[in-house]
């Protein structure tokens, strides 16, 4: 450094910051939370690893949380516990929709990164990331022709999620250190999200209310041939019998 | 606390170590929100996780691999966000340092601006060099392997952006 002099060095200092230490403290215990569950997740696909040790889950339970949040993490390393090594890895989770056994995983995931946005705008961001995912769950449900009761999780799911844009970018507009240029680019991407969604809905509406539509066709056109074969005996019972 | 570097706590001694420098200089690379900043931080470290993979320590030092990171996450975001492309316009209510006191407050607040302001009329591949070279305190080699350029080239890309500064700063 030998080309720079005391006072341009002293000034220099000036830009050195720190990060807030309750910041630092919350995104080391998060990194470990998010690395400890991909850690697990890629033991349960090592085929030469015959159980995951115990002590592997201790990280989780060594941060200071409450009672539910410890119930909550237990659970979740039970259900890793029981995947099979097929398919369990963090990529696969990321695709999982509703009714996958890796779903779980996948919000847990979400959840993790959720905690760790710091300014309005991001967090009003990351949920527009996540209405965008499960936009794409849904679409991806009704192209596989799913069951309706999956689909309709799907459908709450969403609306749930507008719910938490609506709320994020209302916190960021009510808050004056917001960047109204970021702002309002967030906005578009939200509206544009919204005529997808729009169309997105349109489209499973139709389709399920053609399927259920042609199940109440199919269901009348059992119950007539039901009604017809009944009427019929009925009607040489009451003309005495018939031909018998 | 283990010793052993293992895949958990890889990343933990990684963040332990360059987390403050690494803050420092996305906070200067986005014109000094503190907020952002944060979360660009956090970014980068889930993504230096994801790429623990291809660390090759006979290329780069840790700590060069760590820049090299933030640097690309940086890129892809400011091609993201044109409009936010080397923006260094400091926002007056933003907080700047944590541990500043409440006496020396208001001398700091001045010659914060004065910096800033002046490091925001250098170029930005200028801003970046001093950045580098006088805030995180990285050697010209370690600046040259981020920058994928030459050492010498470096060297006197360093001596012309401190030359540019200091007129600068002797103006305002």
């Amino acid at each position: 450094m030998n080309n720079i002099d005391n006072k341009t060095r002293e000034t220099l200092n000036v830009l050195r910051t720190r990060p807030d230490n309750a910041w630092v403290e919350k995104t080391r215990i998060s990194l470990g939370k998010y690395i400890s569950l991909q850690v697990q997740v890629e033991n349960v696909t090592d085929s030469n690893s015959s159980r995951i040790p115990v002590r592997s889950f201790n990280f989780l339970f060594n941060t200071n949380m409450g009672k539910q949040a410890k119930l909550a993490l237990s659970v979740l390393a039970s259900m890793i516990l029981l995947i099979g090594g097929s398919f369990a890895t963090a990529t696969a989770a990321n695709a999982s929709v509703p009714g996958d056994l890796l779903y779980g995983i996948d919000r847990a995931y979400e959840d993790i990164q959720r905690a760790l946005k710091t300014s309005p705008e991001s967090k009003a961001e990351f949920e527009i990331y996540l209405l965008e995912e499960r936009a794409q769950e849904l679409s991806a449900l009704e192209e596989n022709d799913s069951e309706p009761d999956l689909i309709e999780e799907a459908v709450d799911n969403i609306t749930e999620q507008e719910e938490n844009v609506q709320t994020r970018l209302r916190d960021s507009e009510d808050n004056e250190n917001s960047d109204s240029g970021e702002l309002e680019r967030i906005r578009e991407r939200h509206e544009l999200q919204q005529q997808e969604n729009l169309k997105l809905m349109e489209k499973v509406q139709n389709k399920y209310q053609i399927k259920n539509d042609e199940n109440k066709q199919d269901q009348g056109q059992q119950d007539n041939s039901t009604n017809n074969g009944s009427g019929q005996s009925d009607e040489n019972g009451a003309n005495g019998g018939g031909n018998l | 606390m283990s010793t052993v570097i293992t895949k958990e706590n890889f990343i933990a001694n990684v963040f332990d170590k360059y987390h403050v420098e690494i803050f420092n200089f996305i906070l200067s690379r986005t014109g000094y929100r503190k907020e952002l900043a944060e979360d660009i931080t956090q970014e980068v470290f889930f993504r230096l996780w994801k790429s623990r993979d291809k660390y090759n320590p006979k290329k780069a030092s840790l700590r060069t691999w760590t820049y090299i990171i933030t640097r690309n996450y940086l890129i892809d975001y400011f091609r993201g966000n044109k409009e936010n492309r080397n923006n260094i316009n400091l926002k007056p209510d933003d907080e700047f340092a944590s541990d500043v006191t409440i006496e020396s407050a208001v001398d700091n607040a001045e010659l914060f601006r004065a910096v800033t302001q002046s490091i925001g009329l250098l170029k930005p591949a200028e801003r970046e060099l001093i950045q580098l070279r006088y805030i995180q305190e990285l050697k010209i080699k370690e600046i040259a392997k981020i920058l994928n350029k030459n050492g010498d080239t470096i060297k006197v890309a360093i001596h012309r952006a401190i030359k540019k500064l200091r007129r600068l700063l002797s103006n305002e």
